[in-house]
């Protein structure tokens, strides 16, 4: 598949990495020659340095074949306009990045179509999405559904005393009898593992789940985790993220937010009629605990210093709050952030990344997560008529090391993945894969 | 020393003379259904009409034509208030003539008094029995009102096209606290668009109030005066012998002329999704639970199923600051006389006919407060006064604030002046919010109990009264402007430099 990115940095960086990994043909047009040619060393894509509002360098691009074309830089009436261009100059399908959801909305959704934006991405309002999915299923640290929740990703933390550990798999091969559900994958200190019979779970392991739907009391259960309650939350952070998620969780929950920027604050109190937006720094503790930080069930650092969410976050945990939310721009921090105790971390480029891969449709993927703190993914394929997987049973396919089966959808139903299991044409199959070996299990599918 | 010139320029007299002139030439054109009406009812006033007509004409002519001639148009927001306050005193003056000519009012005081009330669109009137008005004078009664609902500035934002950023001063020192929303980008437009509904309200209504089975003349005076929210009646005892329908039709239309015109237009034009807003849904609110409240309250005191109808009707003539009155029941309860009090202060919509001190500023003066309390509990939490989304400045706040305490002082005053007057506590109070609030006559039948003959007050109490009228109609801040001394001294600093 031919893929330009338009881009002016991160995002548009870790979407090349991530789409070159699967075998896709990946050109990146960004202002910034230097970066570019540091992108281009370590990965094998073509750059072209220029602007991406100039109908020759969307031409260079060899926009005229491109089959998906996306432009994530920041600025979204940039995206909009070197969408509308790339169209017009023949890219088959076209993605923009936009920070005002307001776009989002149906009506306006076709509008934008008929000036030849196909799609559009907010990664702030899917994060703020996530944050208050997250505030209210609050047993796992992220979880994600396929094909419309029939299967579902959790991720778990394994606490001291959780009831699974020091126990192997194979240990628990009773319990995978009555729990419809699957470890496909192990995170541990930054390194990832898949879990075979012998592999033994240690306190602090994050755990990745898949699960059948309902399945959510058992794995509880076994896990012995417990769901937290959270009534009050407190969102460090106006800006977009911050505005979404508050704009959501204030219809349930008594929402405080804090802003450092006065004039933010008297347009966020102006939207937000639930909430109590606090004018103050997230980093003074003193006029946290006077606005109840004690008494917060949640904690979420949105603002735009990494460092402040991961500090903020941690103090919070230190004063029993029981969740903490920090948004992490850097991903080389994430693993970092996890170890020291933060439930979750939000990353807008990965947010980015996983939503924008389900255009990325071979005739055979249908929606993918890149996971944080890793950089595996977990991708949901559709059996091909004559894939090499459909020859036999699931134990003789050769699924190579470092890729699992996590679970089926056969029409309507789901089915866990046993040794015996025979995969059909059509099929979904939800797998989770190391980059190294992710094109050669996309191969086993197609 | 003040030459002539500096006079001239200090004022723009030819402006004033020209608006003035012509407002007077619009009253002429207004007396002639009037001056028609008693030709052919034959009650003896034609005459005094005719001479009341000659002289508008004369006046507008002169004024207009003569001494306005060579206006300038500049109008600068700081004449505006001026000019307002003065159009609003000189005309409801001069109109009064026809009053004083026919010799149905018994001095130059009750004369004006009526004038005022007419124009001010409140209703209260000198005159005890009007079934026995000359037919002409009693549709010129009703007119005034009509007018007045409309507003004199109104009128000369559609006839002076040439004044363009000007008009837009005299609307707002009008309209001062209402944050119109404009109907079209143009001034002149959305005006026009309001005259439009005004005139379709009242239409629909003669004719609706036709079909119930009144007279022509009984149907457009009642019109005239409920769509204007004026409330001046055509009987002594109320509208209590008027048919069942009548009073249907009444209720409703009393109800919508408090609203706000521009929802009034996006209802008339059936823009459905523009008919909403916080003071939209507050104002039905207040008045449904109104309704229910006094209902009960009158069905508990042991009255049968006419409380309802007599809730809503009285309470709609009170929201909406139109003042109508029917029969109270037979049992009454004083919950009932208090919540028509606190009404008669909220008043109606901004943007509508009515008066009080209009349900908007209350609402942002509520949601203030309640901020104020807030802060005290989270010194660093920031709030906003929202309405309909959109957040409040802090200056216009303080300009409601402002006005809030400005009418107080005026209610005060305006009822410690009664009772130098010679009015005891009780009646000065209720005079003073019935009329400041440009509602009239229900109160007084309503909380008192009895219908108060205005004719029987001292001169001094009408003249305070006509205060009180006044600066409720053009909402205090432009009639405070002609008193305030600092406004002189802006003035000369500013010109005679």
């Amino acid at each position: 598949m031919n893929i330009i990115i338009a881009g002016d940095g991160e995002v548009g960086f870790h979407l090349a990495k991530s789409l070159t990994e699967l075998d896709h043909s990946i050109t990146v047009v960004d202002p910034h020659s230097e970066l570019l040619q540091r992108l281009e060393s370590e990965t094998d894509l073509l750059t072209i340095a220029g602007d991406s509002t100039s109908p020759q360098v969307l031409k260079d691009a060899d926009v005229a074949n491109c089959d998906l074309f996306l432009s994530v830089l920041h600025d979204e009436s940039i995206n909009l306009i070197t969408c509308i261009l790339a169209k017009k100059l023949k890219a088959k399908r076209t993605v923009a990045r936009i920070t005002n959801a307001e776009l989002l909305q149906p009506n306006h959704r076709d509008m934008f179509r008929d000036l030849g934006v196909d799609e559009l991405v907010c990664p702030e309002r899917i994060a703020a999405k996530e944050i208050t999915n997250l505030l209210n299923h609050t047993v796992a640290t992220e979880f994600f559904d396929f094909s419309g929740g029939l299967l579902t990703m959790y991720l778990l933390r394994l606490e001291d005393g959780s009831p699974v550990v020091g126990k192997s798999v194979e240990d628990l091969t009773h319990v995978y009898r009555t729990m419809q559900a699957r470890v496909v994958a192990v995170l541990r200190s930054g390194e990832t593992y898949i879990p075979h019979s012998d592999f033994v779970f240690h306190a602090g392991d994050l755990a990745y789940v898949i699960s059948k739907p309902n399945q959510l009391d058992v794995i509880k259960e076994v896990t012995g985790k417990r769901e937290v309650a959270i009534k009050n939350v407190m969102i460090a952070g106006g800006g977009r993220i911050g505005r979404y998620a508050a704009l959501t969780l204030q219809k349930e929950k008594k929402v405080t937010l804090v802003e450092e920027n006065l004039k933010r604050c008297e347009d966020l109190s102006t939207v937000l009629s639930g909430t109590l937006v606090v004018h103050g720094d997230a980093t003074d503790i003193e006029m946290l605990k006077q606005e109840g930080l004690m008494n917060t069930d949640a904690f979420v650092s949105v603002t735009n210093s990494s460092e402040t969410n991961v500090l903020t976050c941690l103090n919070a945990k230190k004063l029993g709050v029981r969740r903490t939310i920090a948004l992490v721009e850097n991903t080389g921090f994430i693993n970092l952030s996890q170890d020291i105790g933060i439930d979750t971390i939000i990353n807008k480029k990965l947010i980015t990344a996983s939503y924008i891969a389900r255009f990325i449709v071979k005739g055979d993927t249908v929606s993918s997560k890149w996971l944080s703190g890793t950089n595996a993914e977990l991708i949901e394929f559709i059996v091909g008529k004559r894939a090499p997987a459909t020859r036999s049973v699931l134990a003789d396919i050769n699924l190579p090391e470092g890729a699992m089966v996590g679970g089926i959808i056969r029409g309507r139903d789901t089915i866990l993945p046993a040794r015996d299991t025979q995969l059909k044409a059509n099929d979904k199959v939800v797998v989770f894969a190391l980059p190294s070996v992710m094109s050669r299990v996309a191969r086993l599918f197609e | 020393m003040l030459k002539v010139g500096h006079i001239a320029q200090m004022a723009p007299l030819r402006l004033y003379a020209r608006i003035l002139g012509i407002v007077f030439l619009v009253l002429a054109g207004a007396m002639l259904p009037p001056l028609l009406v008693s030709l052919v009812s034959l009650d003896g006033t034609w005459r005094a009409m005719f001479a009341s007509f000659l002289l508008f004409v004369l006046l507008g002519y002169l004024l207009r034509n003569v001494l306005g001639s060579q206006a300038d148009y500049d109008v600068q927001g700081r004449n505006s208030f001026w000019i307002t306050a003065m159009v609003w005193i000189v005309v409801p003056l001069v109109a009064s003539i026809p009053y004083l000519l026919t010799g149905v009012a018994r001095g130059f005081t009750d004369a004006a008094f009526e004038s005022f009330s007419g124009f001010t669109t409140t209703g209260s009137s000198v005159i005890s029995t009007p079934e026995q008005l000359p037919a002409g004078l009693l549709l010129w009664r009703s007119i005034t009102q009509w007018i007045g609902g409309l507003g004199f500035m109104l009128i000369v934002v559609v006839a002076f096209r040439k004044l363009k950023v000007g008009s837009r001063h005299l609307y707002d020192a009008e309209f001062s606290g209402a944050m119109q929303p404009k109907l079209h980008p143009r001034l002149a437009e959305s005006v026009n668009r309001m005259l439009r509904v005004y005139v379709l309200m009242t239409a629909l209504m003669t004719v609706l109030l036709l079909l119930s089975g009144n007279g022509l003349l009984n149907s457009f005076c009642l019109s005239f005066s409920t769509i204007s929210t004026g409330g001046f009646m055509t009987s002594s005892n109320g509208l209590t012998s008027m048919s069942g329908m009548t009073l249907f039709v009444v209720a409703f239309f009393m109800l919508f002329s408090g609203m706000n015109m521009a929802l009034l237009y996006n209802i008339l034009t059936f823009r459905w999704r523009a008919v909403r807003g916080d003071e939209f849904k507050y104002y039905l609110l207040v008045f449904g639970i109104s309704v229910v409240v006094a209902t009960v309250a009158l069905v508990a005191a042991g009255n049968g199923a006419e409380s309802f109808c007599y809730s809503f009707f009285h309470l709609a003539s009170t929201v909406s600051t139109c003042g109508f009155f029917i029969n109270r029941p037979e049992h009454w309860s004083f919950l009932v006389s208090g919540i028509t009090f606190v009404l008669m202060i909220v008043g109606a919509c901004s943007g509508s006919t009515g008066s009080g001190l209009k349900l908007k500023r209350v609402m942002i003066g509520v949601r203030y407060v309640r901020n104020y309390f807030s802060k005290i509990m989270h010194p660093n939490a920031v709030f906003s006064v929202v309405v309909d989304g959109e957040r409040i400045p802090l200056a216009y706040i303080k300009k409601v604030f402002a006005f809030i305490f400005l009418y107080l002082c005026f209610f005060a005053g305006g009822a410690f002046l009664l009772t130098l007057g010679g009015e005891n506590i009780p009646d000065a109070v209720c005079f003073a919010v019935s009329n400041m609030g440009n509602i009239g006559p229900s109160p007084m039948m309503n909380n008192l109990g009895m219908t108060i003959d205005y004719a029987m007050l001292s001169d001094f109490s009408k003249w305070t009264l006509v205060v009180l009228m006044l600066a409720g109609r053009i909402e205090i801040f432009a009639l405070l402007a002609l008193v305030s001394p600092s406004y002189y001294r802006l003035k000369r600093e500013l010109n005679f430099r």
